[in-house]
């Protein structure tokens, strides 16, 4: 296989990039590690600061991607070795056996129907379930079934109900080497760890969740229906929101000791949602200092502080279970009443930062930063470009960034990889 | 219209709950099977979906469809993923209406499921009545001129003209004053690279002065626009050396940047004293300074303390602020800045000793961990503030001021700090661009930046096509940031050039031969889309009113104006809002 530019990952920063590329007359594909691009956007309930549904906005924006003729999209790859070729690289690329031929399969969902395994859905962030055989999501492209071999029993019962005879349970995993003369690395992020600060409890108590776990609770499809709380299905009426958790915080082993520029935001955002369903007055967030810079963002914090939600100037110390799986939060309020308290609340969201996207794969001349993201060859006029030419950097994968500063970092790299393409250095 | 048989397909969406929580989406597709000339009708969890997408297609093979209504958000969100829909079955894109039962319906009256569903079922009666009964249209396509003008030539201004140049796209590059580079020309070193700005940003003017595709005009400003996109005649006016010249264009970045807030007289007593200095103004003092005894010398005196404040024009409120005027935004950059400007006036004077009063430090940038390094290693006190309790400052004996501050984190204590030298951080506020918003009529926000077309997803387009935002035009941002933004604008000039521009076949029709020539469209035409042609052949006037089509926007102001009614808004004409309305009451 043979394309101008490939884009490594699928998420709204790697759409984009393809799009703007594609759009400029070039042969595209994008390599995506899961079964769907969509990334992390299309499981956010709204986004910040206007509200909007989440998947609404990102959902077109990775169909014209599909039904852009210039692109191809590759799902279910790991990128195994790049190799430069001077000009270009080739990559060595394993895609996972999907057990479904994507060409038949129309996506009715009658394989998820019958299929006997239950599990928890990775892609709810572990808060629901999914089964062997299933559409990753109802947004998904392709909308197609994919089967788990680690889960399948192999019973066979999806294959008897199918209507198309798709699924192929002998299907192999397939090496495909792919030249470019561009790559576009739009990894993005991971969250940090649950337990990064063991005083929280975030792996062992099940009503301390993180953020994105909470917009899957918060999203219309989110699998709870409602709002509802992990251990008992409890409906949630008090909820305090921990900033900086795992960041900035010396204290601690595996410390973030960068600013991940978005936490803030989700969060209050996620709190003005609240707002509307629960007493104001029974949400607490708690923060180090209130970072909502971007264009927009103070105004769309002060409108929430003023909603009566309870903002308090400080950092959580501990997280205690209680006998009734309620969460007490013991805390010290520096700018409203000195002195160390506590706080019962149903459920605790920890808003951690973010990391780089884990990885073995090395890019050949690209240098990473002290922090594992990429860095830039020239980060203050041209920042989009890697230490490699021919190579650039987008979205989350260059930095902590939120969506519209990926989306643009995104277009970006694609007018870096327009201007290469031209074979002008 | 044609004399096929209109056969139209009623698809409802549930947005993944979004509708279908409140609106019964089963009941709306029901009842939509029995409208007039409806043959097919159903409903989906995601119909902008690949999947929902499918069905659709599907559904055209099958039943011969050649009108498609979609009730779900609202048309801004997803008519042209619709209408590509379409457009890949050769359907005519204009033979697709959307009902918004989301805003209309679900969000709106979420509290009452029964009579949500039942407006949306009238308004899905409506969008078929409308669509059953819509003419066939066509849009118009356009070869851009490869040609774009960039305004404004300080670093967004260049990095966009540099890369779309490599494009091979002709650039006319304008700057209002005599010479390039903007506000990079005013900084010393930044933060956290440590560069030189001057040094990067006379890097850039060289690529962009080199290249042979790009033509400078310093001391322009554009004092003309007309046409469309892809095709724009601008004019633009050098006033040294005198002259004027009208060009050709198919796509403009604005790249106007930003001003720095100029504190009226007396805020925190600037221009009341000369030891009040704002943050940019002191930058350049020290940019050469030296210190030869270990302190800051201001006006041949040695600056003990120096005090920054923070959010000076920025994230203001009624509750706190007495002005007319106020910036309610953060301007993004001044924590990073007053942080890096103290760390390095620490350096040079190691004897001045530093406050800082600020709200929140918002040292966000990627590798900007200046806060840490200033509040570890240097002995800067850092005191907070709140709205309701905004620093006083008054001129005092032993040390020019007394800063009155409530320290938020001392339990509210107020403090007195006597300082020799204060910095105000001030923020950004956008360049005056009157004239620029006038002519091009681009929006602007309540802030006053200019305005994208989507806050999340199309951060540098505007409602003007082919009008694109780079750097801090549209928002405070880094240079970093305002460079990606400069990168990112190139990209959709670079797009427009290669794939070429479309316009809506939704404009005004006037029937000419039967005008009387008033006038009163030619006065009301926002876009300066009609004008009069001589007619001696008709009966009614000398003079009639013509449409130049490419210009017009469809907005039907002049429709509603015509007095004798004969002015057509093509794709809602009369009788398809009247259908309309029957079909609902």
């Amino acid at each position: 296989m043979k394309f101008d530019s490939v884009i490594i990952g699928g998420g709204i920063t790697g759409v984009q990039s393809a799009i703007d590329i594609a759009d400029q007359g070039y042969q595209v594909a994008i390599l995506e590690r899961e079964s769907s691009i969509g990334g992390k956007m299309v499981t956010l309930a709204k986004v910040f600061p206007t509200n909007d549904c989440s998947a609404c906005i990102a959902t077109p924006l990775m169909s014209s991607a599909n039904s852009n003729p210039n692109i191809t999209i590759l799902t279910n790859c790991e990128v195994e070795k790049v190799h430069e070729t001077n000009p270009g690289y080739r990559l060595t690329v394993t895609q996972k056996p999907r057990f479904v031929r994507v060409d038949d399969c129309i996506g009715c969902t009658r394989c998820a129907d019958v299929c006997p395994v239950v599990i928890e859905d990775p892609w709810e962030y572990n808060l629901g379930i999914r089964k062997a055989i299933q559409v990753p999501f109802e947004t998904a492209i392709p909308g197609v079934a994919v089967l788990i071999p680690e889960l399948c029993t192999f019973c066979g019962r999806c294959a008897k109900v199918c209507p198309t005879e798709c699924i192929d349970y002998l299907d192999e995993a397939e090496e495909l080497s792919i030249q470019t003369q561009t790559l576009v690395l739009a990894t993005g992020y991971e969250l940090g760890q649950m337990d990064a600060k063991k005083d929280y409890h975030g792996e062992e108590f099940s009503n301390v969740i993180h953020s994105l776990q909470m917009e899957r609770i918060m999203a219309p499809n989110g699998h709870y229906g409602g709002l509802l709380r992990p251990s008992d299905g409890k409906r949630i009426r008090s909820i305090a929101f921990v900033l900086c958790a795992g960041s900035r915080d010396k204290s601690i082993d595996v410390n973030i000791d960068y600013c991940s520029r978005v936490c803030c935001m989700y969060s209050i955002k996620q709190a003005n949602l609240l707002a509307e369903k629960i007493d104001p007055e029974n949400i607490y967030l708690f923060y180090m200092d209130i970072r909502s810079f971007g264009k927009g963002y103070d105004e769309y914090y002060q409108a929430t502080e003023d909603k009566g939600i309870n903002f308090v100037k400080g950092k959580v110390a501990k997280i205690r279970e209680l006998p009734n799986k309620n969460l007490m939060l013991r805390y010290e309020d520096i700018e409203r009443k000195q002195g160390v308290h506590e706080q019962e609340v149903d459920l605790v969201i920890l808003a951690l930062g973010m990391i780089p996207s884990s990885t073995n794969v090395i890019y050949p001349g690209v240098d990473l930063g002290t922090d594992k993201f990429f860095a830039s060859a020239e980060p203050k006029t041209n920042p989009s470009i890697s230490t490699q030419q021919g190579i650039f950097i987008a979205g989350a994968a260059a930095g902590p960034k939120d969506i519209v500063d990926a989306i643009a970092q995104a277009s970006s790299a694609a007018m870096k990889a327009g201007v290469y393409l031209m074979k002008e250095v | 219209m044609t004399d096929e048989i209109v056969k139209t397909g009623v698809f409802v969406c549930e947005c993944g709950g979004n509708i279908s929580d409140v609106v019964d989406c089963k009941a709306v597709a029901e009842m939509a099977k029995t409208l007039p000339n409806v043959v097919h009708a159903e409903d989906y969890i995601f119909m902008c979906s690949d999947a929902g997408q499918t069905l659709i297609k599907n559904a055209i093979d099958e039943k011969g469809l050649n009108r498609v209504v979609v009730a779900a958000c609202p048309p801004s969100l997803h008519e042209m993923t619709f209408k590509k829909v379409l457009e890949s079955k050769d359907v005519n894109p204009y033979y697709f209406e959307q009902a918004n039962i989301r805003e209309h319906c679900s969000w709106i009256h979420k509290h009452n499921s029964k009579e949500a569903t039942e407006k949306a079922k009238g308004l899905v009666s409506s969008a078929v009545a409308k669509i059953n009964i819509q003419m066939e249209l066509y849009s118009t396509h356009i070869d851009p001129v490869v040609h774009s003008l960039v305004i404004g030539g300080g670093v967004s201004g260049l990095r966009a003209a540099k890369d779309i140049a490599r494009r091979n796209i002709q650039v006319t590059l304008i700057e209002k004053t005599a010479i390039l580079g903007g506000r990079m020309n005013d900084l010393d070193t930044l933060y956290p690279t440590g560069d030189k700005s001057k040094e990067l940003i006379n890097e850039l003017i060289k690529e962009v002065k080199v290249d042979e595709r790009i033509t400078i005009l310093t001391n322009t400003e554009m004092t003309n626009f007309e046409g469309v996109v892809g095709d724009y005649k601008i004019e633009l006016t050098t006033s040294d050396p005198s002259s004027t010249k009208e060009v050709n264009i198919g796509a403009v970045v604005i790249a106007t940047g930003f001003k720095p807030y100029e504190p009226p007289e007396g805020e925190y007593l600037y221009k009341k004293s000369p030891n009040v200095v704002t943050l940019p103004d002191f930058i350049k003092y020290m940019e050469d300074y030296e210190s030869d005894n270990g302190f800051l010398m201001w006006n041949g005196k040695p600056v003990r303390r120096t005090a920054f404040i923070h959010c000076v024009g920025s994230r203001e409120e009624e509750i706190g602020h007495q002005k007319e005027k106020m910036n309610a935004y953060c301007s993004r950059i001044c924590c990073t800045s007053i942080m890096h400007t103290a760390a390095e006036l620490k350096e040079k004077c190691p004897e001045t000793y530093l406050y800082s009063i600020f709200r929140d430090i918002r040292t966000y940038g990627h590798n900007h961990e200046i806060y840490n390094e200033v509040a570890s290693e240097t002995d800067m006190l850092f005191v907070r503030y709140n709205l309701r309790n905004l620093p006083q400052v008054t001129k005092s004996d032993e040390f020019p001021f007394k800063i009155q501050v409530k320290d938020q984190l001392l339990d509210h204590l107020e403090l007195e700090i006597f300082v020799d030298l204060i910095v105000l951080g001030v923020g950004m506020e956008p360049e005056e661009i009157d004239d620029i918003v006038q002519l091009t009529r681009v929006s602007r926000g309540t802030d006053g930046f200019l305005k994208e077309i989507h806050p999340k997803l199309r951060p540098v387009e505007t409602s003007v096509d082919g009008i694109l935002l780079a750097g801090t035009a549209q928002a405070p941002l880094t240079s970093t940031e305002a460079t990606i933004h400069a990168s990112a604008a190139a990209a959709k000039v670079a797009v427009i050039m290669a794939k070429g521009v479309s316009i809506s076949g939704e404009i005004a029709e006037i029937n000419s031969e039967e005008c009387d020539g008033c006038g009163i469209c030619l006065k009301i035409c926002p876009y300066e889309a009609i004008s009069f042609e001589e007619r001696t052949d008709i009966s009614t006037a000398h003079r009639v009113a013509v449409l130049a089509e490419l210009l017009c926007k469809g907005c039907g102001t002049c429709v509603s104006a015509c007095p004798s009614g004969i002015i057509t808004a093509k794709g809602y004409t009369d009788e398809q809002i009247i259908a309309q309305i029957d079909a609902i009451f």
